[in-house]
Parts: C-alpha cells; sequence; structure tokens
C-alpha cells in the first residue's frame, strides 16, 4: 500500500494516467465521428449509408475502415523521398493529437491546466502544416507536391484570421487560459440568456468558424482534396497506414475545432440548470452536426475566390472585431 | 442580403432531405417490382399441344441483334411431303443465346415473324461461370411455358389479312 501511495504521489504520474486516458477514447471518439460523418451525408443526400457491416444500420463500418487500412499494402513510389514520406504523417497525426492536452471538458477536467492555453492550442496546431509540405515534397509526384503547396497556401492564409477571433476571445476574458475563458460565461443576465461570448463577439464567431473549416480543408474549402477532382491532392501517393494517419488527423481536427469553438464561443461547459460535461458534449456534437451539414450542401471555393475571402473579408473583419472590443473594453 | 440567401436555401433543403425518407432502394432484401411486359429474358415459344417449335429458321433474330448474342444451328432435312415427292425443309437444331451479351433490347421479339419469341420480365441471372449464362432451347422453351399469356396459345400461325384492291381504289380517290 505505501508503494502505490509514494506511486501516485508523483504529479508525473498522474499526468501520465490523465494523458493515456485521452488517448485511449480520443480513437473511440474518432469511430463515432467517421460513422456519425457516413450516415449524416448518407441522408443529407436521400440515400442510407453503412447498413451492412456487423448488422444495425452499420455500426462497425468505421473499424471495417481501420482493418482495411492495417490490411493494405505500404507502397512507397520509386522517386519519393523515404524519411520525408515516412515522416509526414507523423508531423501531421501528433500535433492533432497534441493539442487535446489543453482542452478543459468542465472546469477542472483538463489534463494539463496551462496559463498560456489559448496560444498553445494555436501555436501547435500551425505545426501540422509543416506535414502537409513534407508529403507533398516526399512524394515525388508534381501533382502532389502542387496539391500541397495549394493547401499550405490556404492553411496559412486563414490561420490569421482563426487566431486574431481568438484574440477577440481572449480580450474580453482577460486571459489566455481556457479554463478561466469558460469560466467567465458561466454568468446567467435576467436568469436565461446566457454570458456566452457569441453574443458580443459574433462577428469573430462567423470569422472563427469559417477560418476554422478552411484550416480543417474541408468543404466548403476542401480545394487541397477536391475528392472528385485530383482524389487526394497531397495524400494521394499514401496507402495504408500512412493514410490512415492523414484520415484520422482530419478528424480528430474536426473534433477539436468544434471543442474550440464551443469553449471561446459556447459557453464550454455551462447550461441551463446544471454545469457539466454533457453539455460541452452536446455543444460539441451540434458544431460537428453543423459542420457536416455544410458538407453536404456546398460546392467548392475556387483558389482565387479563397485567397480573397482571406485577406481581404475575414482578415480585416477580424481586425474591426479586436478593435471594437478593445475600444468597449477600455472605455464601458 | 440577397447574396446571402442562397446559402440558407441550400441548407434549409438538404436539412429537408436529412429528416426524409431515403430513396434507396436496398437490392436483395428490397426489389423494385417491374411490369410483367418488361423486357427481361427471352423465351422460345412451342405450341403446346404439338410441342413443335414456332420457330421456321428465318434467322431474322440472329441478324437483328447488336451484340450478336443469338447463334442458331439449322439444318435442312429431307422428308417426304403429303404428297409423296421428297421436299426439303429447314429444321432448327440448337438455339443458343448468349444472356452474357444480351442487352434486353426486344429487337430479336419484334422482328421475329412468327412471335416465336417472347419477353418475360426476368432480370435475375447472375452466375459463376460464363458458361452458366448461354441459354440452349430447352431452358428458353422451360421459361416461357409456364407463363404463356392467353392471346399466345393460338395454335396456327399469324397470318396477316391481305388489303383488298378494291378497297384500295377507293381510298386514292
Amino acid at each position: 500500500m505505501e508503494a502505490i501511495r509514494i506511486f501516485f504521489s508523483y504529479p508525473i504520474t498522474i499526468l501520465i494516467i490523465k494523458i493515456l486516458v485521452i488517448y485511449l477514447i480520443l480513437p473511440l471518439i474518432l469511430l463515432v465521428i467517421i460513422y456519425a460523418e457516413l450516415k449524416i451525408l448518407a441522408h443529407i443526400q436521400h440515400r442510407l449509408g453503412p447498413m451492412v457491416t456487423g448488422g444495425f444500420h452499420g455500426w462497425l463500418q468505421p473499424v471495417a475502415d481501420g482493418l482495411k487500412f492495417f490490411l493494405k499494402e505500404d507502397i512507397i513510389p520509386t522517386a519519393a523521398d523515404k524519411w520525408i514520406f515516412f515522416l509526414a504523417p507523423l508531423v501531421f497525426l501528433i500535433p492533432a493529437f497534441m493539442v487535446f492536452v489543453a482542452l478543459p471538458i468542465s472546469g477542472y477536467l483538463v489534463v494539463e491546466n496551462m496559463d498560456l492555453g489559448l496560444f498553445y492550442v494555436i501555436a501547435i496546431a500551425a505545426v501540422a502544416v509543416i506535414g502537409l509540405v513534407m508529403a507533398g515534397w516526399g512524394s515525388g509526384n508534381k501533382y502532389s507536391l502542387m496539391g500541397s503547396l495549394r493547401a499550405v497556401a490556404q492553411v496559412i492564409s486563414y490561420e490569421l484570421p482563426l487566431a486574431i477571433s481568438a484574440i477577440g476571445v481572449a480580450m474580453m476574458a482577460g486571459s489566455l487560459n481556457l479554463i478561466t475563458i469558460g469560466q467567465k460565461q458561466s454568468v446567467w443576465w435576467f436568469g436565461f440568456i446566457p454570458s456566452w461570448y457569441v453574443i458580443p463577439q459574433f462577428i469573430g464567431f462567423a470569422v472563427f468558424l469559417i477560418a476554422g473549416l478552411a484550416e480543417l480543408t474541408r468543404i466548403p474549402f476542401d480545394l487541397p482534396q477536391a475528392d472528385s477532382e485530383i482524389v487526394e491532392g497531397p495524400h494521394v501517393e499514401y496507402s495504408g497506414m500512412k493514410f490512415a494517419f492523414f484520415y484520422f488527423a482530419e478528424y480528430l481536427n474536426l473534433v477539436f475545432l468544434a471543442a474550440m469553438i464551443t469553449v471561446l464561443y459556447l459557453g464550454a461547459w455551462n447550461g441551463p440548470f446544471f454545469a457539466s460535461p454533457i453539455w460541452f458534449l452536446i455543444k460539441m456534437g451540434l458544431i460537428i452536426f453543423f459542420i457536416m451539414w455544410l458538407r453536404g450542401t456546398f460546392p467548392r471555393i475556387r483558389p482565387d475566390q479563397l485567397m480573397e475571402y482571406s485577406w481581404k473579408i475575414l482578415l480585416p473583419l477580424s481586425l474591426l472585431n479586436i478593435l471594437v472590443t478593445g475600444i468597449f473594453k477600455v472605455y464601458f | 442580403m440577397s447574396k446571402g440567401t442562397g446559402l440558407i436555401k441550400g441548407l434549409a433543403l438538404t436539412l429537408r432531405h436529412f429528416f426524409s425518407r431515403s430513396v434507396t432502394v436496398q437490392y436483395p432484401w428490397e426489389k423494385i417490382p417491374i411490369p410483367a411486359v418488361s423486357l427481361g429474358t427471352v423465351g422460345l415459344v412451342i405450341n403446346p399441344k404439338t410441342l413443335e417449335d414456332r420457330c421456321s429458321s428465318c434467322r431474322q433474330c440472329e441478324r437483328n441483334c447488336p451484340n450478336q448474342a443469338i447463334d442458331l444451328e439449322i439444318v435442312t432435312v429431307e422428308e417426304t411431303g403429303s404428297d409423296g415427292k421428297p421436299k426439303k425443309r429447314r429444321v432448327l437444331k440448337s438455339f443458343r443465346l448468349d444472356m452474357g451479351l444480351c442487352m434486353f433490347c426486344g429487337l430479336c421479339i419484334e422482328n421475329c415473324p412468327e412471335n416465336a419469341l417472347i419477353n418475360l420480365p426476368d432480370y435475375e441471372f447472375a452466375s459463376y461461370t460464363k458458361n452458366d449464362l448461354v441459354f440452349d432451347r430447352e431452358r428458353m422453351v422451360g421459361y416461357s411455358l409456364p407463363r404463356m399469356r392467353e392471346f399466345w396459345k393460338e395454335e396456327e400461325k399469324v397470318v396477316m389479312p391481305e388489303a383488298k384492291k378494291g378497297e384500295e381504289k377507293e381510298s386514292e380517290e
């Protein structure tokens, strides 16, 4: 018993246990999200989606997909740069996992509560872009390279509006700590109006949502993938587990974007009668449904429209947002 | 704000689709019922009482098939006619229809002068080998016999009535 008490008295033990819990739960969440995407897109398109795998409405389809990725042959093109080709999926996937360390689900449930939580999240998310460049170059395929250059142009253009609109929230909360941001949204005015930041920061919310969709390279901003045209852009030469890493990283980023929107704008874990992680998951689920709804509805944006929206519309809007927020904070 | 309304209308439409029934017909368990006169497989008709082929071995079906799926073997037999003189007659030795090539167009059925071919609404013939898909005469007769419709069951061949010359002159005037 004494040994167990000493074992648990080291802070690093608790940290490692928390990390293990998160990283065992995340793949399960991923399976649910992949299944939800297949079914939601199918019903939006008036069809049924998976129905056979595993019996009831194909609920084992994502497991079958994962098994398929394990069993596929791992092909490396002759012209590929072997080390870069090998490391690119890792460079893309690991930041997608790392950002979940700073994410609070309730007032006290977080792996590591960092005072620079928001800054950490945006910085780590920016590292994943290098994975895209490495994928395009390492494939040894000029179309992959062009696809990855377009992808990188899109992702770095939309990081600015993303970060600046998040700064608006940080200004209102007075802190970069994600738990503090959540706690500041727990007040209810007149008993029924929530103090969530989506109300004062509605411009920032719209900008964050649109820029986030572009960060994920998700429809309507899926030029790098263009599933019906160039098949997967920078990921076209990847097969088997390496492709699975890109695929899972994309869905993890989706989950993370929904979580960020919930924490920053929709009042994190606060809800009508009690504050709990259940509200967090409900709001996250609604955002994820909304993003998949957008995928099933809209066509793709042209590259010139893409750049125009980022630099000429979203960036000035986000700057306007922080200007007005700053004026309000100083004078009111 | 007329620029943004298209987006909202699109979203409303897809949401309506999301909550309505899908149109998928899950094939092996649910099938779309097709009319009994659909062009499916081809059946070969024989006289149900005398078991004689209606086919007069004219090869029109073989010539008109766009995919050349019909293959006929016809032999000429010599036999004595009703008046004692020797007479030659074409006899159908084998009738092979390759269902793997057939595209269910019905041209063979349309062009048969003897109405020896009929269309049946069957279409599910998937098999493990290509040879199983070549229908011979027995199989095609087997398909048609149980489903003969009343007006096919006549015992004589169809004879088209000839136009009378007197009536033709009247209509010209």
